[in-house]
C-alpha cells in the first residue's frame, strides 16, 4: 500500500480484498509464486507472504512494459514499473503522449474570452467555464509530460549524473 | 504545397566558458503560408535562438533552414538582409532607442528604404489601426502598457507586409484579456493576410488557439509528426469549408 502511494495511486481507492483477488489470479496463472517461508510479521496478525514473479511472469511484465500505453493511467504505471534499462522505451512513450496531448490542445475549441468576462448568456458562461477546465487539464498534462521528457532525456544524454 | 519555412534536423550549441551547451538538438519543423503556430517551453529552452536561426541572424551548426525552398546557408549577406527586410517581420521586444520618439514615427522608420516619410507615416497609422492601437500613435514607448507595447511591436513588424511574422514571447506579463486580444490579432494576421506566424511563449496556456503547438524543452522540439500534420491540414480546411469559414 505504501508502494501504491509512491506510484501516485490513491491507496484508499484500492480495496484490500481486490488485492488478494488479483494475487490469487496471478498465482493461478503461474505468473507469481510465494517466496520463502512465511515470516511472522511481529504482531499477532496473519503471517506475511512475499510473492515473486515466475519466469512466465517476468516475460509477461517485459511484454507489458514494451506495449505502448493506451491511456494516461497506463503511462503512469509504466513509469512506476520501469527499470533503468527501460529508459529509452519510456522516453518513446512520453514523447508519444506529449504529441498526442499537443494534438488535442490544437483541436480543442478555445472558449471565446468574452464569455468569461462580459454579460454573456448563461449557457455560454457555463460552456466557457467547462472549456477552460478541459484546456487547463490538457495544459497541465502538457507541462508534466514536457518536464518528464526533459528529465528522462537528460538521464540518457548525461548518464554520469545518474546516481544509484 | 511546399511549406514557406522548414527546418531540417537543425542543431545549435554554444560555449558557456569551458562547457559546450546544446541549445537545439535535431529540431525539424515546417510552417505553411498562413499558418499560426506556437512554440512553448521554459526559459532558456532555446526559443529565441530558434527564432534567430529562422531569421538568418544565426547559423545552425548542423541541419538546414529553408525559406520558401531556399537554404539560408547558400544566401549572400545581401540576400539575407533583403530576406530580413522584405519577407520576415520580427516584433521587436525593445522599443525605439530614442525613448521619446512617437510610436507612429518609430513604426514608419521601418519603411525608410521603400517609402517617403509622409507615405511611411500613413502606413504606420494603418498598421496601428490594424492592431487596434491607433490611440497610442503619438505616445512614447515608456508611456505604453505592456499590452500596448506588444501590439505596437507587432504593428512595427507587419508594416513591411512580411510573409513570415516572428513574435517572441508577446504575452509576458499580460493578463487574460490582453492575451485574448493578442491571440485574436495574430489569428487574423494569419488567416486574413495569409502571413505565417510563429509565436513563442513560456507556458502552453499562452498559445492555446494556435493551429500548431510545439513543445521545446531540453533543446528538443516535440509536436504533431509531419505525417499527421499533412492530414490535419486537409481536415482543417475541409472543416472550415463545411462550417462556412473557409
Amino acid at each position: 500500500m505504501q508502494q501504491l502511494r509512491r506510484w501516485s495511486i490513491d491507496p484508499t481507492a484500492v480495496r484490500t480484498s481486490s488485492v488478494y483477488t488479483a494475487l490469487s489470479r496471478l498465482e493461478d496463472d503461474m505468473l507469481i509464486e510465494p517466496r520463502g517461508p512465511a515470516a511472522a510479521s511481529g504482531t499477532d496478525r496473519q503471517p506475511r507472504i512475499t510473492y515473486g514473479t515466475t519466469a512466465a511472469g517476468e516475460a509477461r511484465l517485459e511484454k507489458w512494459l514494451a506495449t505502448r500505453p493506451a491511456s494516461y493511467d497506463e503511462l503512469r504505471l509504466r513509469i512506476a514499473m520501469a527499470r533503468p534499462q527501460d529508459l529509452q522505451l519510456l522516453i518513446g512513450f512520453v514523447i508519444a503522449a506529449e504529441q498526442e496531448c499537443l494534438e488535442r490542445l490544437e483541436e480543442i475549441e478555445t472558449p471565446p474570452i468574452e464569455a468569461l468576462t462580459a454579460q454573456a448568456p448563461w449557457e455560454a458562461l457555463c460552456g466557457a467555464i467547462l472549456g477552460t477546465l478541459d484546456t487547463g487539464e490538457l495544459a497541465g498534462r502538457a507541462r508534466w509530460l514536457q518536464e518528464a521528457r526533459v528529465a528522462l532525456e537528460s538521464m540518457r544524454d548525461h548518464p554520469a549524473r545518474r546516481r544509484g | 504545397m511546399s511549406p514557406l519555412l522548414s527546418l531540417e534536423s537543425v542543431s545549435k550549441g554554444f560555449w558557456r566558458g569551458q562547457r559546450p551547451v546544446d541549445v537545439l538538438t535535431d529540431v525539424s519543423l515546417t510552417l505553411d503560408a498562413g499558418e499560426l503556430a506556437g512554440v512553448w517551453g521554459p526559459r532558456s529552452a532555446g526559443k529565441t535562438t530558434l527564432l534567430e536561426l529562422i531569421a538568418g541572424l544565426q547559423d545552425p551548426d548542423a541541419g538546414r533552414v529553408l525559406f520558401d525552398g531556399r537554404d539560408l546557408a547558400t544566401m549572400t549577406d545581401r540576400e539575407r538582409s533583403t530576406l530580413l527586410h522584405r519577407e520576415i517581420g520580427i516584433a521587436p521586444r525593445n522599443g525605439p532607442a530614442s525613448r521619446d520618439l512617437p510610436i507612429d514615427r518609430w513604426i514608419s522608420l521601418a519603411l525608410l528604404d521603400r517609402a517617403g516619410w509622409r507615405d511611411g507615416l500613413r502606413r504606420a497609422h494603418q498598421a496601428l489601426e490594424r492592431v487596434g492601437a491607433a490611440d497610442v500613435a503619438r505616445a512614447a514607448w515608456d508611456d505604453l502598457s505592456d499590452g500596448e507595447r506588444t501590439l505596437t511591436s507587432i504593428a512595427r513588424a507587419i508594416v513591411r507586409e512580411p510573409r513570415l511574422l516572428l513574435v517572441d514571447d508577446p504575452n509576458a506579463g499580460l493578463g487574460l484579456l490582453e492575451r485574448g486580444e493578442i491571440a485574436t490579432l495574430l489569428r487574423s494576421v494569419a488567416h486574413d493576410a495569409g502571413v505565417s506566424v510563429l509565436v513563442t511563449a513560456a507556458d502552453v496556456s499562452e498559445i492555446q488557439g494556435t493551429r500548431t503547438i510545439w513543445s521545446l524543452a531540453g533543446g528538443r522540439l516535440v509536436g504533431r509528426p509531419a505525417s499527421r500534420r499533412a492530414d490535419a491540414t486537409v481536415v482543417d480546411m475541409a472543416a472550415r469549408r463545411a462550417s462556412g469559414l473557409g
